[in-house]
Order: structure tokens, then sequence, then C-alpha cells
């Protein structure tokens, strides 16, 4: 388990070399990143629209950015992310920030089997309850369950260290589960009542 | 998930569902690896040669990136540098675009081709291909463009869009003048250069300044009952006698006439 990512990271930095030589191969880059850009922006700026104009323009400024990437110095995702968080950030200065929509409607992907139904209330309520926390509780999700980085590059693209991003993420999942306990208990009150 | 093993699992599965229910649409994957394998190609740039001057055109494979009245292609490369964040190489146009450019230059054909407008809002964009579509010889209101570009109210917002089209010339942001028929500014380069370009493609000044010292905002046909913009070119075609002058879309309503389909004056 500890060699896959390394091997990854290897395959990601003859990537980026190919790329930053020849920018015809950031190709390989995009389809890869892609998927993890769009879902972080897609729960960051509420629907799909605004999420397609932040994707694009995310990689159009990294593809231009790219001679100046310095390899040593972070991963490429963080490097990635950092400009992804940036286009977020200015995208929500012009517009502010909508309540995750993520979370209404039902996807439908599923067949209705009971367990899939428990599990889907389960996503809308948390859903609910991510859009009341405060944005950087919500950036930290969007980039650790959309984006799929892991804590050390979170740590990287918002400028913290990884202790104080671990525990961020820890206590903000803690809170979101808390608060659904509280919500479920304070229900099961008022139905009794 | 390193996390996972410490937390949760349900909880872990349920905020992993929630974060993986939107996918990006096959559609725009495609159309924006499309974008960045253009934007990927090396920028070049040539001179044209145009009734007006000398215009630079940046271009990366088939795409137009920049345009401007430039003394050299030094001097025009600066501009493009701070456009599009790169330097472009000077080379020669290939053909068929070469062809397309000269064509649109003369204000004969409208330019067909593909723009790239690096940097742009997505409403200055839908401006910009709003004004791609104005015919050579015909002017638009800021109001009408405004309207077609699906935000009435964003006149002042359509003309911001405009000074920054980094394409003059090719998209025709000369064509769109005040809603009274004066000729408003033009960023393009010298202050008489919009009347010139109009003047090429065919507009009557005169005219258009007789109708702005009259008042009239809009034409009509006592033929057809039908009222257009001015330079509409199913207005062309009413024989003087026939022309009836409007100073408002309800007056003209009022006298029986319909809005045309063509220009949609309203």
């Amino acid at each position: 388990m500890s060699d896959a990512p390394k091997a990854d990271a290897a395959v990601e930095r003859a990537l980026v070399a190919a790329a930053q030589r020849q920018p015809a191969a950031f190709d390989a880059l995009y389809r890869r990143y892609v998927g993890p850009i769009y879902r972080y922006v897609r729960a960051r700026v509420g629907n799909q629209l605004d999420a397609e104009e932040v994707t694009a323009q995310v990689f159009c400024q990294a593809l231009a950015a790219l001679p100046r990437y310095r390899m040593t110095e972070h991963p490429f995702s963080a490097w990635l992310f950092r400009i992804a968080h940036n286009c977020v950030v200015s995208h929500q200065r012009r517009r502010p920030a909508l309540p995750l929509d993520a979370v209404a409607g039902p996807n439908g992907v599923h067949p209705s089997h009971e367990e899939l139904v428990v599990r889907r209330e389960l996503v809308r309520e948390v859903g609910l309850a991510i859009g009341r926390l405060d944005q950087t509780r919500q950036e930290v999700l969007a980039l650790y369950y959309g984006g799929g980085l892991r804590v050390p590059e979170i740590a990287r693209v918002l400028g913290r260290s990884t202790a104080s991003t671990y525990k961020l993420l820890e206590r903000t999942v803690a809170a979101l589960r808390r608060e659904l306990v509280d919500k479920e208990r304070g229900d099961g009150a008022s139905r009794e009542a | 998930m390193v996390l996972a093993e410490r937390r949760d699992a349900t909880m872990d599965a349920a905020l992993a569902a929630l974060y993986a229910r939107h996918q990006p649409d096959p559609a725009f994957v495609d159309a924006l690896r499309r974008r960045l394998r253009a934007q990927a190609e090396p920028l070049r740039a040539a001179a044209v040669e145009a009734p007006f001057g000398t215009v630079y055109v940046a271009w990366r494979g088939r795409t137009i990136w920049s345009a401007a009245l430039a003394e050299s292609h030094a001097a025009f490369a600066a501009v493009v540098e701070e456009r599009c964040g790169a330097s472009p190489l000077p080379a020669a146009l290939p053909p068929s675009l070469a062809k397309a450019v000269a064509g649109a230059l003369r204000g004969q054909a409208p330019f067909r081709g593909a723009v790239a407008f690096p940097g742009l809002s997505v409403f200055q964009r839908a401006v910009l291909e709003v004004v791609r579509r104005i015919p050579p010889g015909q002017v638009r209101s800021y109001e009408w463009v405004a309207r077609e570009a699906g935000r009435a109210a964003a006149v002042r917002a359509v003309g911001t869009a405009l000074a920054r089209n980094p394409v003059p010339f090719l998209v025709p942001c000369h064509r769109v003048v005040r809603a009274d028929w004066a000729l408003g500014r033009y960023s393009g380069g010298a202050p008489d250069l919009k009347a010139r370009l109009l003047a090429l493609e065919g507009v009557d000044l005169e005219a258009l300044a007789a109708l702005r010292a009259d008042g009239v905002r809009l034409c009509g046909s006592a033929t057809t009952r039908v009222f257009c913009l001015p330079t509409c070119v199913a207005q062309r075609r009413v024989q003087r006698a026939h022309v009836v002058r409007f100073a408002s879309a309800g007056e003209a309503r009022a006298a029986g006439y319909r809005p045309c389909k063509r220009c949609r004056p309203v």
C-alpha cells in the first residue's frame, strides 16, 4: 500500500515533465485531474454551469502557468488545486456562495434498495449540514472528498500545517456527525411529545 | 482513505457518496479538452493589410486569439503578451485563414472562424458572440446587444465587454452604436476609426446622423407594416416613399406595425 502512492508520484512527475517540454502533453494531466477538479469545484460553487466555467478556467490557467511550476516544491496535485482554490475564491467574490445544492434532490442512479434509501437519506442530511458549516470547513471537505486530495496536499493548498489540517478535517466530520445525531434525537423527542 | 479507519465508516461513505454524485458532463470534458489542445499550440502572429491600416493577428492552430492595429510585430507582441500571457512568433497565416481574415477586414464578409476570448466572463463571451452575428454594413445598439445576450438591463456591461474585445474588426464591435444612432465610443484606434470602418462596409453615416437629428429610432414599411432597425437588410429594400419613421417601438405598435423577425428591434 505504501508503494502505490510512490509509484504514482513517479508517473505523475514524468507526466508533468513531458507537459512542461511539450504543452500538447498536458492532455494526460487533464484526463487525470478533470474529474477530481470538477467534483471539488462543483461542491464549492453549487451549480453545473458555474462549475464548468470555473473548471475550464482552472485548466486554462494551469496550462498557461505550467512553465512556472517547480516540481521540487509541491506535488503537482497541490499546485493544481491551489489554482482551483483561487479560482473558486474569486468566483465566490463575484457571486456569493450558494448553499451546496449537491444536496438537493435524489440522484436516482441506484435501484431502490432499502439500504440505499437509508444511505441516500443520510447523504441528503449530511449535505444540508455541510451547507451550514463555515467556508474553511466546507473547503476542506470538498478538497478531501470531492478532489480526492490527501491531507498534506490540502495543507499545502490552504497554506496551513499538516497537523492542523488533520485536526480540522477530523473535527469537521465529528461536528457533522454530532449534528446529525442531535437532530435525530431532536426528531425522536418531538415525535414523543 | 487514511482517515477512514479512525472515523465512523458510515459517515465517511456518506460523505464520499455525496461528493461523488456530480460527475463532469462528458460533452463538457471533451469541449474543454479541445480548448486546451488549441491553447497548447504555439502562438503565432502575422500582419494583414487592411484598407484602414496594418492589422496584426495572433493565432493558435486555427483559432484567432488577438487582433490589433500596430506599427510593428514587436509592438503587437507586447499587446498580445499582456492579453494572452505569451509572446507570439512571427509566421505566415495559413492560406484559408488568411482569406477569411482579409475578407472580414475589407468589411465584405463576416469572419466565421474560431476565436478565443481568454480571461473574459461568461456574459462577456455571450456579448461578443452576439456581436459576431451582426452582418457587415449594419449597426445595432448597446441595448439590443444586451437583450440578445440575455441580460436586457446590462447595457453598461455590454460596453465593458466590447472594450475588452481581444479581436476587434473580426468580432465587429464597431457595429455597436448608441440607441439614438450616435456612433458612441470606440477603443480600437483613432477617434474616427469607427466611422471609417462603418463607411467602408457601406453604412450610410449621413443617413444615421439625420435619423439622430430627427429623434428616429426605428423605420417601418407602409406596405408590409413591419418595423425594423434602420440598417436592417429588410429595410434597405423599402422604397423611399413607403418608409415610415418611429421614435419608439410603442409608437410603431400603436400604428399597427409588427417588429421585423430578422433584426428583432424589440
